[in-house]
């Protein structure tokens, strides 16, 4: 096996002649001894080969006569990207306007806020009882009830 | 014309033949309308957009046309296409959307050709595989794939065609093929079997 196995695109390149002639040669005398980059180019040349084998595609029949008679009508032909584009945008606008008239019916449906209650009537509201069983100043029972 | 490769290397064979004459619009339309909406159905991967970018080709080289010097004609309606392609992926890719396009039928694949009936269903569905594994490409790696393979362009054309550095050539061209190789592994080896 002669010299370092050559890069990927070296190999690419030996298939399109885009390789200078001394280095083309080295990658020829590689890949006649060594069937790893032997297979890795009969490879790349299958697929240069199907590619170059897809034939021309055929416009919709009347695509080209509809365009040649609005260019001479002098009428720009329509653009089925910029139609599609502005359904889409005619689309998404009526989403929006959907979304707001939803959220509109919403808040005039929805019941009126609770109004802010105090810290003193939040604690009322749990309180049961305070009591001093002692007598002292310092001893309470505090009795409440939690949710 | 049996191949698309073989169109523009007769085509730039002409680039030494004797001048042309500048053709008019209406031309270039007739002669050559087909040839770049195959090359946009190629580059776009859909005909919807094949049919939008080939028009705004055909208009393009109608301002255009004033500036053209005879010469390899489907050369430069090449470069018009791919460019104005390319100057879509890019705003494209500015301002991303969702893609226009779902997978298309491959029945309006219509090969021009007429290729022999043992191997018609094989070689059909090969092209439509080849096709659909270009169409998931990178658009830089399908573009360089499709000028070198399919338009038969040299690396110098194509970096004179894209603005690319030969090296930038060299390398997308071996990647793209690595991974249509990937996809298409299947497909050739039973073509071959």
């Amino acid at each position: 096996m002669s010299e370092r196995h050559p890069r990927g695109r070296e190999l690419s390149s030996s298939l399109d002649g885009g390789l200078p002639r001394r280095r083309a040669e080295a990658v020829a005398r590689h890949v006649e001894t060594c069937p790893a980059c032997a297979r890795e180019l009969a490879a790349l040349r299958d697929v240069k080969s199907a590619l170059a084998s897809q034939q021309e595609v055929e416009p919709r029949p009347g695509w080209l006569r509809r365009v040649q008679e609005e260019v001479a009508a002098g009428t720009r032909p329509s653009s089925t990207s910029w139609i599609r584009v502005r359904l889409r945008l005619r689309l998404a606008a009526g989403i929006a306007a959907a979304a707001a008239g939803l959220v509109g019916v919403g808040l005039w449906l929805a019941p009126p806020p609770p109004a802010p209650v105090s810290f003193q009537d939040e604690v009322r509201q749990h309180l049961v009882q305070i009591s001093n069983p002692l007598g002292d100043q310092t001893s309470y029972v505090v009795e409440a009830r939690y949710p | 014309m049996s191949s698309q490769g073989a169109s523009l290397s007769r085509d730039a064979g002409s680039l030494q033949a004797a001048p042309e004459k500048v053709p008019t619009w209406e031309e270039v339309a007739a002669e050559h309308g087909r040839f770049v909406y195959s090359l946009a159905y190629r580059l776009t991967g859909s005909g919807a957009d094949a049919e939008d970018l080939a028009q705004d080709v055909l208009l393009r080289v109608r301002t255009a046309l004033a500036r053209y010097r005879p010469g390899s004609l489907e050369g430069w309606l090449l470069r018009i296409t791919t460019n104005l392609f390319y100057d879509r992926m890019r705003h494209r890719a500015r301002h991303p959307t969702e893609p226009l396009d779902d997978l298309e039928d491959p029945c309006e694949i219509a090969p021009s050709g007429s290729p022999s009936p043992e191997d018609s269903a094989l070689h059909g569905e090969l092209r439509f595989v080849v096709q659909e594994a270009l169409r998931l490409l990178p658009h830089q790696f399908r573009v360089a794939v499709l000028l070198c393979d399919l338009y038969q362009m040299s690396y110098e054309e194509i970096a004179s065609t894209m603005g690319w550095r030969l090296g930038t050539v060299r390398s997308r061209i071996h990647r793209g093929r690595a991974m249509l190789r990937e996809r298409l592994a299947p497909y050739v080896e039973a073509s071959e079997a």
